[in-house]
């Protein structure tokens, strides 16, 4: 019977023949096979396997495949042509920053001085020297231009309760204000979608501290990760049911999150898995390679058109069991841009709503062009 | 540069770009130029994935349909022939899940792919040949390879192919298969691991 040092020897020698292999890892193959002439044997016998599937035959192209592939081009739907936006949306977002930028070091210089602290050349010495004399100054003193020492802290002339909690200075009450602009939009978007409300920072601290839950939130159709089958729980007519799992995401994917509009779904066309000891295999058994055809009869066109344009662009996808049409994407970074253009230039995305980390996009129900 | 239908094709780098934007523009001569210059490529990738001519046949078509239709997305950033490397593969892999599917209802409840480990069918043969690898002869060699590569899963069989005869590395075929590099590395070990053994049977 294979013992787990068996696998790692295998794993081990199978990235070293490939050349794999850097630092303390590859110090322990060369030990191993210096060592070990199992090792030495085995690693002989992965090349000559290796060979060997190199230099395997390949059947010929068959005769007149590019003439059938032209066919076939000449009855296929007809791409739609490459659009350059005009220029003022192309030059949109770098104009915005540009503008952020400028504005943010306009507002820096003219509230230098409250933003470094009390300033000995504005503070009044007073402020300074005895700031209880300072508490008690009237309010009705109008406060001149940068003096910290009235704002921080006043009393009022009638002896009431010193304000404790200081007023935010102007820039901060600015970024404050821009915050809720910003969240506005990414509310309403996520009530619409079933009453998500997008997790304050604070509120994400804790999430992410907190372990991970067995429940199925909307919180868990934002998340990083693709739902697991967990064999515990029981929803639907398989008895299945879907957990958290553990991160398996690398860096260089980045999910996002993609919605169709509401609809319903079959419990039976959800993704059902068994347990598998490989759950990256898992995983890409969910992804469109292993999930799709198995759903196809339950897509409508436009979902297999969206499914056609992640493909081509090396995307992943699982439709999220619930009652709305949810599309959890993985798509790499380099691609991601490209998908978003595609999904744009063939209809299904109803326009950029690029709002949060994991990006969330509505996605329209059925295209014109179907 | 037109050429017969039947010829294949080489482009450089600044040629492949320039049909590659006609090709986006609309120039279905152009389109069918870069599929003359790869159809060698995504042929082989196809064939070592599903082992079989007439789905090889079919799923080539569909790739370069594929990516015909989602042309105008494609701002190549990537070589057009890594582009078509990955259609070439998600759709081999569909494919194959398809037709496991297939059997799936027709005859057997137990999805080999599914189980996780070694198929039951490559460690059944495994059992009936204990030659060492190293003593057989080429021509029996290939033959038992041929056997038992078509005997793996797909995603595994998926891995050999892009790591046995494109070269590439762990990191591309991540991005590539949409997994950790931990799992191609995982994959691969584990295919080969299975091959050796059911050509050589098991260790005594």
């Amino acid at each position: 019977m294979k013992t787990r040092r068996d696998d790692e020897i295998r794993d081990l020698l199978s990235a070293y023949l490939d050349g794999e292999l850097s630092g303390e890892e590859l110090h322990s193959a060369e030990r191993l096979l210096a060592e070990d002439s199992g090792a030495r044997s085995a690693l002989a016998a992965l090349r000559t396997l290796s060979e060997s599937l190199t230099n395997e035959r390949v059947p010929e192209l068959p005769a007149g495949l590019a003439e059938r592939i032209s066919d076939a081009l000449d009855h296929a739907a007809v791409p739609l042509p490459v659009r350059k936006r005009p220029w003022h949306r192309r030059w949109q977002l770098p104009l915005a920053a540009a503008a952020t930028f400028v504005a943010a070091i306009t507002l820096g210089v003219l509230y230098h001085d409250r933003l470094v602290g009390l300033d000995a050349s504005v503070v009044p010495p007073l402020a300074k020297e005895a700031p209880a004399v300072s508490r008690a100054a009237p309010r009705s003193a109008a406060p001149a231009k940068g003096d910290h020492a009235l704002e921080l802290g006043e009393e009022a002339t009638d002896g009431a309760a010193l304000e404790t909690r200081p007023a935010p200075p102007p820039v901060a009450r600015a970024i404050v204000a821009e915050k809720k602009q910003r969240s506005a939009p990414e509310s309403k978007i996520l009530e619409s979608l079933g009453g998500a409300r997008l997790p304050g920072r604070k509120q994400e601290r804790k999430e992410r501290a907190r372990p991970q839950m067995a429940e199925t939130t909307s919180d868990d159709l934002l998340a990083d990760e693709a739902p697991r089958f967990d064999a515990t729980r029981s929803r639907g007519p398989e008895g299945g049911g879907y957990s958290a799992p553990a991160p398996v995401v690398t860096s260089e994917l980045t999910p996002l999150t993609l919605t169709w509009s509401p609809g319903p779904i079959a419990a039976e066309s959800a993704p059902r898995l068994k347990e598998s000891k490989e759950p990256d295999l898992e995983r890409s058994l969910l992804s469109v390679p292993g999930d799709r055809r198995r759903q196809e009869q339950k897509l409508t066109r436009a979902e297999r058109r969206f499914l056609d344009l992640l493909e081509a662009h090396g995307a992943s996808a699982l439709r999220v069991d619930g009652p709305k049409r949810l599309w959890k994407v993985t798509v790499p970074d380099k691609q991601r841009g490209e998908l978003l253009d595609a999904l744009r230039a063939h209809g299904i995305l109803g326009g950029p709503q690029e709002i949060a980390s994991p990006l969330l996009i509505e996605v329209l129900n059925e295209t014109p062009q179907d | 540069m037109l050429a017969r239908m039947d010829e294949t094709l080489t482009f450089s780098d600044d040629e492949e770009l320039e049909l590659l934007e006609r090709a986006r523009g609309g120039d279905r001569q152009a389109f069918d130029q870069l599929v003359r210059a790869s159809l060698d490529r995504v042929w082989g990738v196809v064939w070592r994935i599903l082992r079989h001519k007439e789905d090889t046949e079919d799923v080539v078509q569909e790739v370069f349909i594929a990516a015909y239709q989602a042309l105008p997305s494609f701002r190549g950033e990537a070589r057009v022939s890594t582009w078509l490397h990955r259609i070439a593969v998600t759709r081999s892999l569909n494919h194959l899940d398809r037709a496991a599917e297939k059997l799936r209802r027709a005859a057997s409840p137990i999805d080999a792919a599914d189980s996780g480990g070694v198929p039951e069918d490559v460690v059944s043969r495994t059992r009936t040949t204990r030659t060492p690898l190293e003593d057989l002869e080429a021509s029996e060699l290939m033959r038992r390879l041929q056997e038992c590569v078509a005997a793996l899963p797909g995603a595994w069989r998926a891995a050999l192919a892009l790591r046995e005869t494109q070269r590439q590395s762990y990191q591309d075929m991540a991005r590539l298969l949409s997994v950790a590099v931990g799992t191609v590395r995982s994959r691969l070990a584990r295919a080969r691991d299975a091959l050796k053994t059911c050509i050589e049977g098991p260790t005594p």
